[in-house]
């Protein structure tokens, strides 16, 4: 089942196998937590990671899921899940506790540790899986390497010689409040 | 108040009886006035940024202490995102991310290049710059100066310029036609200090936000390992550098072209399956900027630059490692 899950998290299984995974994973707290790390584990390979989430994630979006607590960032975290690539390769199922995971990290945020590196997962002395998860599928990576990028062209455009500051107006001016998911740079 | 209004007044009368005009006679005088004002002097004040439909008001804090020089731009509408770049760093906070960027400058005035008399003369190669109609910009005198394009790879530029002091007050970015692709222009804005040094520490503080710091910048590249097989006339490497960038596995390779006023920039990385998910293909557009993204032997070739799509198109898609030559 372990090597399933893992296949299963890499997106390598069919939809009858994808879906009976998913029935097995909602049952069985050991597998869910199996999932979990091999979640998080695969999310840090692809580097998608800002920070270090505490264990028992996967029991807290069970939790999240059961008690259905109405949640103000809910809506919106869901409807940027929804828009997420990650959230459209996995099948609906997942794509439902990813959005109430993503609800998680920003309700929990305050209490998570925020890392300068980028680390693998790595175990804690205790034995506890630590390991970093996307806080924000729905940033996508290319939005923040493309900021990134913003950052050091605008070093030097003319801007940065006749009024420096202006050249970080796309950075931080580029539209905040949009929904248009992927692309959110380019609505125009 | 009454020491700074003396002042800002006094300014130009001073400069007038040291047999130094206040007002730019010719055009190359105005844009030599213009960079030396904005790294000079203190100002703050809001100004409106407007592409397309899309309409932003920001505040800037420009101060120079013993000769460093400090800033900070803040977002007014949507999320509060900031700037807030020193001599050493650049800090955005991006609150709405729930993340504070840190980049380390190297680049700076050392590479920047300079606006000076001598390399204005290539500019007159591309473009055609020549004094416009005086004007009126937050309450202030203006004299404006035109510098349009003599080919289609570059934007036109309107720029008002403070008829006092130099700083800029308004920018218009055209397309070919003249339309404006960008513009900003300061509402309101108060030219010399004091300002005080709370003005430039952050109003939305990093509280529980993740801090992606830069670690210390690798060394460049020892030889020219890519460059585009073509360029629009004019442009010519600046500069060249690497980069460690949060979240990217590999160093970024850094190259600057500038045909004088038009900067582009070429980033080339590294792909492999576990970084698939930075790949960027294709044309993105954020205001003037224009981005184009494609993968070359493994490679993440990215252009930025405030330029045409037809310009980051081309350049793009010549990006090839030397060896292949």
């Amino acid at each position: 089942m372990k090597e399933q899950i893992s296949a299963f998290v890499d997106g390598e299984v069919n939809d009858l196998e994808r879906e009976r995974i998913l029935r097995e994973i909602g049952r069985d707290p050991v597998l869910r937590g199996t999932w979990e790390r091999y979640h998080l584990a695969s999310t840090a390979m692809r580097r998608e990671l800002d920070v270090v989430v505490s264990p028992g994630l996967a029991n807290r979006i069970r939790d999240r899921l059961e008690s259905e607590q109405p949640e103000p960032a809910r809506g919106q975290a869901m409807d940027r899940l929804r828009r997420s690539r990650h959230a459209l390769k996995l099948g609906t199922g997942l794509a439902i506790a990813a959005s109430v995971a993503a609800v998680a990290i920003i309700s929990l945020q305050p209490a998570l540790t925020p890392t300068a590196q980028l680390a693998k997962v790595t175990p804690s002395p205790d034995g506890a899986e630590v390991a970093q998860v996307a806080s924000r599928q729905a940033l996508p990576e290319q939005q923040r390497a493309l900021n990134a990028y913003l950052v050091h062209h605008a070093e030097f455009t003319p801007a940065a010689g006749m009024n420096g500051m202006l050249s970080y107006v796309p950075v931080i001016g580029r539209e905040n409040n949009n929904n248009s998911g992927t692309n959110s740079a380019n609505p125009e | 108040m009454i020491g700074l209004s003396l002042r800002c007044c006094g300014l130009p009368l001073l400069l007038v009886s040291l047999a130094a005009p206040a007002r730019a006679a010719d055009p190359e005088a105005l844009l030599v006035r213009m960079n030396k004002a904005a790294q000079s002097l203190d100002y703050q004040g809001v100004f409106v940024y407007q592409r397309g439909n899309h309409l932003q008001n920001l505040r800037i804090v420009h101060k120079v202490s013993n000769g460093h020089v400090r800033e900070r731009l803040e977002s007014l509408n949507g999320a509060p995102r900031e700037v807030i770049r020193t001599e050493q760093e650049v800090r955005c906070y991006l609150p709405d991310e729930n993340a504070v960027m840190i980049e380390h400058r190297r680049a700076d005035s050392r590479n920047f290049p300079a606006l000076l008399p001598a390399s204005l003369n290539t500019l007159h190669d591309n473009y055609v710059i020549q004094l416009g109609r005086d004007g009126r910009v937050a309450g202030r005198e203006a004299q404006s100066v035109r510098i349009q394009p003599k080919d289609a790879y570059r934007y036109g530029y309107q720029l008002w310029a403070d008829a006092a002091s130099g700083l800029l007050l308004k920018a218009t970015l055209q397309d070919g036609h003249g339309a404006p692709v960008e513009q900003y222009m300061f509402a309101q804005v108060s030219i010399g200090g004091p300002i005080p040094d709370s003005e430039l520490s952050p109003r939305h503080p990093n509280k529980g936000m993740v801090t992606r710091r830069v670690q210390d910048p690798p060394a460049p590249p020892r030889e020219n390992r890519w460059a585009p097989q073509q360029l629009p006339s004019g442009f010519a490497l600046t500069a060249r550098m690497m980069h460690a960038l949060p979240a990217h596995p590999y160093p970024v390779e850094h190259l600057v072209y500038s045909d004088g006023l038009a900067v582009v920039s070429v980033f080339v990385e590294p792909v492999n399956g576990a970084s698939k998910a930075f790949e960027l293909k294709g044309l993105t557009k954020m205001g003037a900027v224009h981005v184009f993204g494609k993968i070359v032997e493994n490679h993440q070739v990215t252009v930025v630059g405030e330029v045409p799509a037809v310009t980051v198109n081309m350049i793009g898609n010549s990006v090839a490692a030397a060896s292949t030559r």
